[in-house]
């Protein structure tokens, strides 16, 4: 699991969330942040390794970019497996993080 | 695919040259070659039509997650910050060769060697090694 899971941070959880919003959408890193919350230098490492996993598939956008004005951009996409991978742990995040909260500060029932 | 064209009154911008510098050099970080042109056209695409300070704000976040960024695409799993962090540092007098806090240690075949308890570093050498290590004074 350790292996095909990456660490579930609060940033990896965040821009797990804004990819399965619509998880057939194609968006670039800087919406990714946007969507997320997130600045872009945070974002990358993140898609690097979401990438990485396999959860995650990046291709250059099909433009010319002397019409369209400006450079082709990198685009992602959850795959089919990756969505249902980070379905999954985003629930096995949140049940973490739950019983967390409520635990009892004093340690004591 | 989605595209999305720049509209007639709002030209569009091209990277900053301050930026674009800042984009480059964290890319240095990368290993050199198809990964780092991937990553640096990446970047240098998300400056293109943003406001200068945006522009700026993005290549500073850009450059301050460079590491993060490479230790992600080498499969690291981990920040290079947090394998810093989790990594115990050996005391300075180790680190300088200064001082050792020798104690005997077995191997697995049970064999008798001198160690440092704090780095692990071995002691063997000095003329007294063949005597210390067959259980002989330190």
């Amino acid at each position: 699991m350790a292996d095909s899971e990456p660490r579930m941070t609060i940033a990896t959880q965040l821009v797990l969330r804004a990819l399965l919003e619509d998880p057939q959408q194609e968006l670039y890193g800087l919406q990714i942040g946007q969507a997320a919350g997130l600045p872009s230098g945070t974002v990358h490492p993140i898609l690097a390794r979401l990438e990485g996993l396999r959860w995650l598939e990046s291709f250059w956008e099909d433009i010319d970019p002397r019409d369209e004005g400006r450079p082709a951009r990198r685009y992602y996409r959850l795959t089919a497996a990756g969505a249902d991978s980070a379905r999954a742990a985003l629930v096995r995040a949140s049940v973490r993080n739950r019983g967390f909260v409520t635990r009892p500060l004093g340690g004591e029932a | 695919m989605r595209t999305q064209p720049h509209s007639a009154a709002e030209p569009p911008r091209p990277a900053r040259p301050w930026p674009a510098r800042t984009v480059r050099f964290a890319t240095l970080t990368l290993p050199r070659g198809p990964l780092r042109d991937r990553y640096r056209q990446e970047f240098l695409a998300e400056l293109y039509g943003q406001p200068s300070g945006e522009q700026a704000r993005l290549a500073r976040g850009i450059l301050t997650h460079s590491l993060a960024l490479r230790s992600a695409v080498r499969g690291a799993g981990g920040s290079v910050l947090e394998d810093a962090m989790s990594t115990p540092s050996k005391p300075l007098l180790c680190r300088t060769n200064l001082r050792h806090t020798w104690e005997w240690a077995h191997t697995p075949d049970g064999q008798r060697f001198i160690r440092c308890r704090r780095c692990l570093k071995e002691k063997d050498d000095g003329p007294n090694w063949r005597v210390m290590a067959t259980g002989g004074p330190m």
